[in-house]
């Protein structure tokens, strides 16, 4: 193709000629934004972000519909078009509601993804919900226990019955991984021999180590406490954290470490000077604030006075303590009531919480101050101590005043003021002072010059947690003041990716943070968008009650059921927008950096119709009329569901005349959904909640029809989730019908077989696999024992791959010695073309259809069966090519033929024969190609003149110029394709097509041809592979005595020279009693030939996937692999040979190659197979056409001008007599 | 005025009542029965016929009495009820009812300055007679065409004359064609642009209306000059009357042989349709009008290619409006010279021009180029109906802008509008006086253009509401500082990277205010008052005590009840109550009632 040179920002490069400047920057690898184009799409510049500059020209001009000319100028970064982006990406924003984020995940300081979570456990995926969580946060197992859930309050489910139990399904998700067989453990990178110190065992401490390990660097923690936890083993009780539970996580996050060291304290036993110079590159300071502040007044020093983190951490060292039997804890925050409930579990007999505001203003959790009162704990507020009195050396007497609520300060709250003259005492026997924490910064030495802000703590970068000193991080309670748990985890996560950047030599940058749209506040939020929304009260976590833990230290919370969790997850409102990994406008609004605030105003706030169609669900808030929907749906399908609506800022996308979308011409392709640059158009997942999580893509091929769509199966855990298929494919160019774009992703739903089942006096029962294949094998084997090959028989499925039916049949001629192969499809083969060109298998391919000048689609309605063809017939037509429908009923893309026939089976074959016979009488044929290329023609010739056209045009149902017309059409194009159904026209039919194509000299060469689709997803493979009676792999005649000595020789066996039975022989066999044992294989093989087979009396071994409803079952059934579950190759219509990859494990965890092998090895014929691509590799030895090459590729069907057949002619001939049709259509002429 | 051939040669009476949108509005079509009624009654000989607007809408409904002999006269505003009059005393007696005939100074006043070639035949000829067309010299420059010119000597006599496009963009017309002749393809198309949605213009509609053959000639010397068999004449629903007339006219032309195959015996085949919008001012925007001619929304799409490469039906496709089609017949039969004589260096001929708002004859006017607009405003116009000071003029419809009182002695040509901000636009001029506010006119015709959007390009659709919402807090007294640099970056931004003329002309009206007018938005936002006394939230009604006599009119007319007092005393507002609709001080005769 010829090249235009032309200069890109500054440098000169070169474009393809007729590219566009989008197309021309992206073929030298510079990205222009853009919305609304798609390339398979005309462009429509709408969206105004490809704006670009070009010299010369007037204003700027968007790059996606102008053409590249020669020597042209582009700049497309200049600030003015920066600028204009972000304008434009501000004015759409301004009018965008939703939430790319769900508003919980935006609360949550460790950042968890909890929506995606929910939606796991919600479908049952208990292990992915942990490994997501774990992504963000470790300690899910105290976490699940102690954490302050700022989420829960900014859950959108308040605004309709309350908060989803967020943290409850947490901990569920730790806790059932604890108790349920083996522990997740994460994946650690390759030692990268980085040696880190991380002083403090905390939280903060913890999670970096956990991040920091898994990226392969070498950890240390220093713990100045006798074990490790911080704050979560010293100063959070036994009844809410169990020592036990905590060990556990500790040591999941120790496993991964190096060394850890306990009571060695910063400051006393080493220093950070001394840490550097043992080799740490780089420390974490996560020292916690542990030393409690002061209460300021007379008396604090008094036996008797405690502080309340001491004491909480002497409890949990165990250390005995007398504190008498009235106890006063001063504090209103959650070390206050931590003290108070521990002093009642210690057995003091009166507490009583001081607390200078009201209960209003306190800072510890509702629940846990609930809790409190209910085990008897007393409130006493509006009071602050001024003096404490001893006696006999020990505090005694508390004085106090009351205090009034002023005015609010700094923190928001109403400053406590005294009350003059209202003083009054309290008796106690110990005072616990719980009113707060703070760093102790005497506990390590200066000596590293880290600085201290103003407050008292470590002063830091806040998001990348560096100190003053390079190399030395830190974060937690020790950098931001006494604060929670999560905060803490978030804190050592951060830490862990900058000293992971610093370590990379990077610099050190916070993560970027996406642009997040978000439809408000609680507050803000219409209530009525949540009015259909069904009330289910929240789950109540299961607890101990009061008398049952007022007494002892048993953990209070008994955390949900699998059922509790479930049920609550159901209730996630799913706010996130499902589209928020992959939405473009995101993602440029992120790279953009824009504030989404600038141009402020109305947006459109329209209602989501939730089941207006069963597979997509439309967001009209979410859109930004690109229009790229209309489009694809006009352009490319054919249907125009959708279209706009109103003007100006009213502006909408509709379906036709504002119908629920399901009641349109809409066809369920999801095209405008795979085109969708946002999350206004997404599919309606099939599991119960809706994600969106970052998927898993795995390329493979569609199995649902034979044109072999490339796909992409979008992957979490088991489960697909979503079908696309990449822009640029060769087969369908990222487009996908109905069957391709939702079929997969309800495949859980089918009863799966998992286990292997065998037959026991008529009942199925479970086996292991040893025990089943070797009573497969054995049945098998004494049956070819006993009555030779012939009485056995197999039948494969065009769902299996290449190898899968390549092994099949091996296994018939191999190691049961029958050529008994039937195949489970119905109806049989059609071989019309093999006996007319030595290969069965499309002449041409799919592209020739696209660079056609003439399509004649020939019975069939592509429109509805193989749509992917029909859009391309589409492409062809709007670029010149002329079309012509042969088909009994009317189909969608008739508007587009130039000529349409209405034939059904019967007519047709009086309209070839007289079309062939017009082109004979009237010499219209190629004599150089039929002399050079063809046998048989003056045979076929007299025997064609039979059929003159004079007499069909007297019939009642044709038009005899439209006959002429076509027959014209035909002859005079260069590049004419026919595209037929092989599986519905009959074989006489297709020979009689072949005819048409060979006399015309329109096959065999590039550009014209017969393109002969088929219905299954392997049909083409199966032809191949020799799963046929007649014909070994290859499509090698069993007749062909050097073909089958080269068999022989490979599989060391010999191959039955005679015929066998094809799949009506086999059912007729079987019936009659002359098959005695069958081998059945495929992917719901039942749902394809019934079970009735199994209800003969016969050996029968069942490979398959869905587990037989009802009787009569078959002697042994082997749980087989689908099309997701499979490694190796399918071959399409047009013969290219695609790779089919795994994208799950098969549930009973074999492929069917692997039974296949198991089962020909206990027959006693050896199969050891190391891997699919060894069965390939056996095939392209033994099949000519078949080359390591031709991988991805298409297999040849004529070279060098010679067809497939062993003289390299194609042969001219009349249909066989049985099959055809002749007889009986001139008995009606 | 010019009477045409057929009416000197007359030798009756002729009534002609002016039955265009403007004269049925106003009445035409009782006043029209009346004389029928009477004059068949008496038995008169007189010729009564209907005409289109001569452009003295201002006067509708106009009555033309002409006698055999001696001066015809123009009676205005005419009712039923004084035709007997007239009938008796001028038809019958021969003595013109003098106090309703309009002087024969104001038509001269308002004629001198203008230079009528569109709009030859308005007013003047039965638009539903194909032969008072012919006899006013109709058909005669398709007629020259056909016989001694060949298509590019039609199209160097257009490129000759300097006529540029009257839809707006001024682009040169032979020029255009030149390239729609030069596109290769069998199939090309001349489509006339009859989609006049500017509100206050109807330049387009009362051509339609007065004149339609001379569109369908104009249409047929186009197509001759570039190949095209077929045409299309997209027009508005709204016009009624001017699809009427249309058929009329072409079923007329059909029959005479104008149109159709072999068009005046010579090979050139010609056939016209007429396709009606439904209304969309976007569909005035080339590209979208051929959409909508093709069935789709009317949505324009980015050019190149033009319509000369790929119109419609990707076919290449001239695209006139109807003011520059209607030109051309004048300017094959006098020749391009006679024509280029008027205007300006580079602007030829003569504009069209709707005058309305607060001007004192408002109508349809034609001036040669490079007139300036204090001539229009006030020789022609007669300066405003209010007697309040000119203050300004929006130019070119909603997309147009506004050109300030103080620059009156501008020029009317393309280069010298552009440069004031505004644009010559299709020929829609409004003329403001002091009681406009320019916030409240940048929002008035911002929200025009905003619901016109077709929706397609980001700008557009939502830019344009950002800006109406800021003009909006402003007139609602809630602008805040950094509003007008806020406005202007987004007027600026919607300008350049807008897809078709509709964005990228929509800032206009807030551009232009806000470059003659900032110190009135000022006052809106920091003051909270509108200078105009327009806006209603930033205006306070009062009652001055001294001049209130107490009659009590006030609180009668006040819908909510927010006037009270002693009658004989002095009433007064209470502004909690009032919701400023200025009804009070409309009643008011003593003029007590005052608003700041």
């Amino acid at each position: 193709m010829p090249k235009i040179p032309f200069t890109l920002n500054g440098e000169k490069v070169e474009a393809e000629a007729g590219a566009t400047i989008l197309e021309a920057a992206q073929q030298n690898s510079v990205e222009i934004p853009t919305l609304c184009h798609d390339p398979r799409l005309k462009p429509t510049a709408a969206c105004r972000l490809c704006l670009v500059e070009v010299e010369g020209a007037r204003g700027t001009m968007p790059a996606c519909t102008t053409p590249v000319v020669g020597n042209m100028v582009v700049r497309t970064t200049t600030d003015d078009l920066v600028k204009s982006r972000r304008m434009a990406l501000e004015l759409l924003l301004s009018d965008h509601y939703g939430d790319c984020v769900a508003p919980c995940k935006l609360a949550c300081p460790a950042g968890i993804d909890i929506q995606g979570y929910i939606g796991l456990i919600a479908s049952g995926q208990y292990r992915e919900a942990l490994k997501l969580i774990k992504e963000s946060n470790p300690l899910p197992l105290v976490c699940g226990r102690v954490c302050p859930r700022f989420c829960e309050t900014k859950c959108r489910r308040n605004l309709v019955d309350g908060p989803v139990a967020i943290n409850a399904l947490k901990r569920f998700t730790a806790d059932y991984d604890l108790n349920n067989g083996d522990q997740y453990t994460p994946e650690v990178k390759p030692a990268t021999g980085h040696r880190v110190a991380i002083i403090g065992g905390g939280p903060a401490g913890l999670s970096a180590a956990y991040y920091l390990a898994l990226e392969g660097h070498e950890i240390t923690i220093f713990e100045s406490n006798p074990q490790l936890g911080g704050m979560l083993r010293y100063g959070i009780p036994e009844y809410r954290l169990p020592k036990a539970i905590l060990d556990k996580e500790i040591d999941a996050i120790t496993n991964l470490c190096h060394q850890i060291r306990c009571n060695v304290s910063l400051g006393k036993d080493f220093s950070i000077e001394s840490l550097k110079d043992e080799g740490y590159e780089a420390i974490f300071l996560a020292l916690g604030a542990q030393a409690s502040q002061k209460i300021k007044v007379e008396g604090e020093d008094l036996p008797g006075v405690l502080a309340g983190i001491g004491f909480l951490k002497d409890v949990a060292l165990g250390k005995k303590m007398n504190l008498g039997q009235k106890v006063v804890v001063i504090g209103g925050g959650n070390t206050a009531i931590d003290a108070a409930r521990t002093a009642l579990r210690l057995g003091v007999g009166e507490v009583t919480i001081v607390y200078r505001r009201s209960r209003s203003e306190m800072p510890a959790a509702d629940e846990e101050i609930e809790q409190a009162e209910q085990e008897g704990i007393q409130l006493h507020f509006l009071a602050a101590p001024v003096k404490l009195i001893a006696q006999n050396g020990r505090v005694n007497t508390m004085e106090c005043i009351k205090m009034a609520l002023g005015e609010p300060d700094a923190s928001g709250r109403r400053r406590p003021e005294p009350i003059t003259g209202s003083e009054f005492t309290i008796e106690i026997d110990t005072v616990i002072a719980a009113i707060g924490q703070t760093l102790d910064g005497a506990r390590f030495s200066h000596d590293g010059q880290v600085k201290f802000n103003r407050r008292g703590y470590i002063s830091i970068k806040q998001e990348t947690m560096e100190t003053s000193i390079e190399g030395v991080f830190a974060g937690g309670d020790c950098s931001s003041g006494p604060a929670t748990v999560v905060e803490a985890v978030a804190a050592g996560r951060k830490t862990a990716i900058s000293i992971n950047q610093y370590f990379n030599g990077q610099q050190i940058t916070p993560l970027e943070k996406p642009y997040n749209c978000t439809k408000g506040e609680l507050d803000e939020i219409d209530t009525e968008d949540y009015a259909d929304v069904q009330r289910i009260p929240r789950t109540e976590m299961p607890a101990l009650d009061t008398e049952a833990r007022k007494q002892n230290f048993s953990e209070i919370e008994l955390g949900f059921t699998q059922e509790m969790a479930k049920a609550e997850a159901e209730r996630c409102l799913s706010c996130g927008c499902q589209d928020a990994f992959e939405c473009r406008l995101r993602k440029l609004a992120t790279e953009y950096k824009v504030n989404d605030t600038n141009y402020a105003g109305r947006r459109r706030h329209l209602r989501i119709k939730e089941h207006e169609h069963p597979y997509i669900l439309r967001d009209p808030n979410k859109c930004i009329l690109c229009g790229r929907c209309i489009r694809i749906c006009t352009e490319v399908q054919g249907i125009s569901a959708l279209g706009f609506t109103n003007r100006g800022f009213g502006t909408v996308v509709e379906p036709a005349l504002g119908m629920p979308l399901c009641e349109t011409g809409c066809d369920s392709c999801g095209q405008c959904i795979s085109t969708c640059p946002t999350g206004a158009l997404t599919p309606k997942i099939q599991l119960p909640k809706p994600g969106p999580w970052e998927l898993k893509a795995v390329p493979t091929i569609c199995p649902y029809c034979g044109i072999g769509c490339n796909i992409e199966l979008n992957i979490l855990g088991d489960k697909i989730v979503e079908v696309t298929s990449p822009v640029g494919s060769p087969v369908n160019n990222g487009n996908l019908c109905k069957k391709g774009a939702f079929n997969p992703t309800s495949l859980h739903n089918l009863k799966r077989l998992r286990t292997p089942l065998v037959k026991r006096n008529g009942d199925l029962v479970e086996a292991n696999w040893e025990e089943a294949i070797a009573l497969a094998g054995e049945g098998l084997k004494q049956i070819r024992e006993r009555s030779g090959g012939d009485g056995l028989a197999v039948l494969s499925s065009p769902q299996l791959t290449n190898e899968e039916n390549y092994l099949v049949q091996k296994m018939a001629r191999a190691a049961l010695g029958t050529n008994n192969i039937g195949c489970l499809a119905t109806p049989v083969v059609n071989e019309g073309m093999m006996k007319s060109f030595g290969r069965n298998a499309s002449t041409c391919s799919y592209s020739d259809i696209l660079n056609g000048d003439l399509i004649v689609v020939f019975g069939c309605d592509i429109a509805e069966d193989y749509p992917i063809i029909a859009s391309k017939v589409r492409e062809a037509v709007v670029k010149g090519s002329k079309l012509i429908i042969f088909n009994p009923r009317s189909t969608r893309i008739d508007s587009l033929a130039k000529i349409t026939l209405k034939v059904n089976q019967r007519t047709s074959m009086d309209l070839l024969n007289a079309m062939l016979s017009y082109i004979i009488s009237y010499d219209l044929v190629d004599h150089d190609f039929i002399s050079s290329r063809t046998t048989g023609f003056q045979d076929f010739a007299r025997g064609i003149s039979r059929y003159p056209l004079e007499e069909i045009i007297k019939a009642p149902w044709v038009k005899p110029s439209k006959i002429i017309e076509a027959i014209h059409l035909y002859i005079q194009a260069r590049r004419p394709v026919i595209v037929v159904n092989a599986d519905t026209v009959t074989p006489a039919e297709l020979t009689l097509i072949s005819d048409l194509a060979l006399i015309t000299g329109n096959a065999g060469r590039d550009g014209a041809g017969i393109v002969a689709l088929r219905t299954p997803g392997n049909a083409q493979g199966l032809i191949d592979m020799g799963v046929n009676p007649n014909y070994l792999p290859g499509q090698q005649p069993i007749s062909d005595v050097v073909a089958r000595q080269k068999f022989e020789a490979a599989w060391s066996s010999p191959v039955p020279p005679e015929t066998g039975r094809d799949s009506v022989g086999i059912i007729q066999g079987v019936e009659k009693g002359e098959i005695q044992g069958i081998l059945v294989a495929g992917s719901d093989a039942i749902g394809e030939i019934g079970s009735a087979i199994f209800e003969v009396p016969l050996f029968s071994v069942l490979i398959d996937t869905v587990f037989p409803e009802k009787p009569p079952y078959p002697d042994v059934i082997l749980p087989g692999a689908n099309f997701s579950e499979s490694e190796g190759t399918y071959t399409n219509c047009e013969r290219r040979i695609q790779h089919l990859h795994q994208a799950i494990s098969p549930p009973a965890g074999k492929e069917n190659w692997e039974i296949i092998s198991l089962l020909a090895s206990a027959i006693g014929y050896p199969m050891g197979y190391p891997s699919v691509s060894s069965i390939y590799n056996e095939i392209t030895e033994l099949v000519p056409i078949f080359t390591a090459e031709i991988y991805g590729e298409q297999w040849p069907t004529f070279k060098g001008g010679k067809f497939g057949s062993q003289n390299g002619l194609a042969r001219l001939r009349l249909p066989e007599a049985e099959n055809s049709k002749i007889t009986e259509a001139l008995g009606s002429l | 005025m010019v009477l045409s051939e057929r009416d000197r040669k007359s030798r009756n009476w002729v009534i002609k009542v002016g039955l265009a949108s403007c004269g049925i509005a106003a009445g035409g079509r009782k006043v029209y029965d009346a004389f029928s009624t009477l004059i068949l009654n008496k038995g008169l000989d007189i010729e009564l016929k209907q005409t289109g607007c001569i452009g003295m809408c201002y006067n509708e409904v106009l009555v033309e009495v002409s006698p055999p002999e001696g001066r015809h006269v123009f009676y205005k505003h005419v009712t039923p009820k004084q035709v007997e009059r007239i009938v008796e005393e001028h038809l019958i007696s021969g003595k013109p009812v003098t106090e309703w005939v309009i002087p024969a100074d104001e038509i001269d006043n308002l004629l001198a300055k203008q230079k009528r070639i569109v709009l030859r035949n308005c007013g003047i000829i039965d638009p539903e007679s194909i032969d008072d067309y012919l006899d006013a010299g109709g058909y005669k420059a398709i007629e020259k065409v056909l016989h001694d010119m060949s298509p590019q000597e039609v199209i160097d006599e257009v490129t000759k004359s300097g006529l540029r496009g009257r839809g707006g963009a001024g682009f040169p017309t032979g020029v255009k064609w030149g390239f729609a002749k030069k596109s290769p393809g069998n199939q090309k198309y001349v489509v006339c642009n009859a989609d006049e949605g500017d509100p206050g213009a109807f330049m387009d509609r009362s051509v339609l209306e007065s004149d339609p053959h001379s569109i369908i000639e104009g249409m047929l010397i186009a197509a001759y000059a570039i190949g095209a068999s077929e045409g299309y004449i997209y027009v508005r629903a709204e016009y009624p009357l001017a699809i009427q007339r249309l058929e009329i006219a072409l079923a007329q032309a059909q029959e005479k042989g104008f149109i159709g195959e072999n068009v005046l015996d010579s090979n050139f085949d010609f056939n016209i349709s007429i396709r009606q919008g439904a209304g969309a001012f976007v569909c005035g925007e080339e590209t979208a009008l051929m959409m909508s001619i093709e069935g789709r929304r009317g949505m324009p799409r980015f050019r190149p290619p033009f319509p000369a490469q790929s119109g419609l039906w990707e076919k290449p496709t001239n695209i006139n409006n109807v003011e520059t089609l209607a030109n051309i017949p004048w300017i094959i039969f006098h020749g391009a010279n006679a024509y280029n004589i008027y205007g300006t260096v580079k602007s030829k001929g003569t504009k069209v021009f709707a005058l309305a708002g607060k001007v004192a004859r408002g109508g349809l006017i034609e001036v040669p180029m490079g007139i300036t607009l204090r001539e229009i405003v006030f020789d022609i116009g007669g300066g405003t109906s209010s007697g309040l000071e000119f203050k300004a003029v929006q130019m070119g419809g909603p997309s147009g802008g506004i050109i300030p009182a103080s620059l009156a002695d501008t020029p009317v040509d393309y280069d010298s509008v552009t440069e004031t901000g505004a644009i010559m636009g299709s020929g829609g001029l409004i003329v403001m006086d002091e009681s406009a506010c320019m916030v409240d006119v940048a929002k008035f015709f911002l929200n025009f253009t905003q619901d016109e959007s077709c929706g397609k390009c980001t700008f557009c659709r939502i830019g344009t509401l950002r800006m109406l919402e800021i003009l909006d807090r402003i007139t609602d007294g809630k602008g805040k500082d950094g509003d007008l640099e806020l406005l202007k970056e987004l007027a600026e931004g919607v300008k350049k990277a807008s897809l078709c003329g509709l964005g990228q002309t929509a800032p206009n009206p807030a551009l232009t205010t806000l470059r003659y007018y900032r110190d009135e938005y000022e006052t809106h936002i920091y003051e909270k008052k509108c200078p105009a006394k327009k806006c209603q939230a930033l205006i306070t009604y009062d009652i001055m005590p001294e001049k209130c006599p107490g009659c009590g009119l006030c609180a009668k007319y006040c819908p909510t009840d927010a006037i009270s007092g002693e009658r004989k005393k002095p009433y007064f507002i209470d502004s909690e109550k009032c919701i400023r609709c200025g009804l009070c001080m409309s009643v008011c005769r003593l003029g007590a009632i005052s608003v700041y």
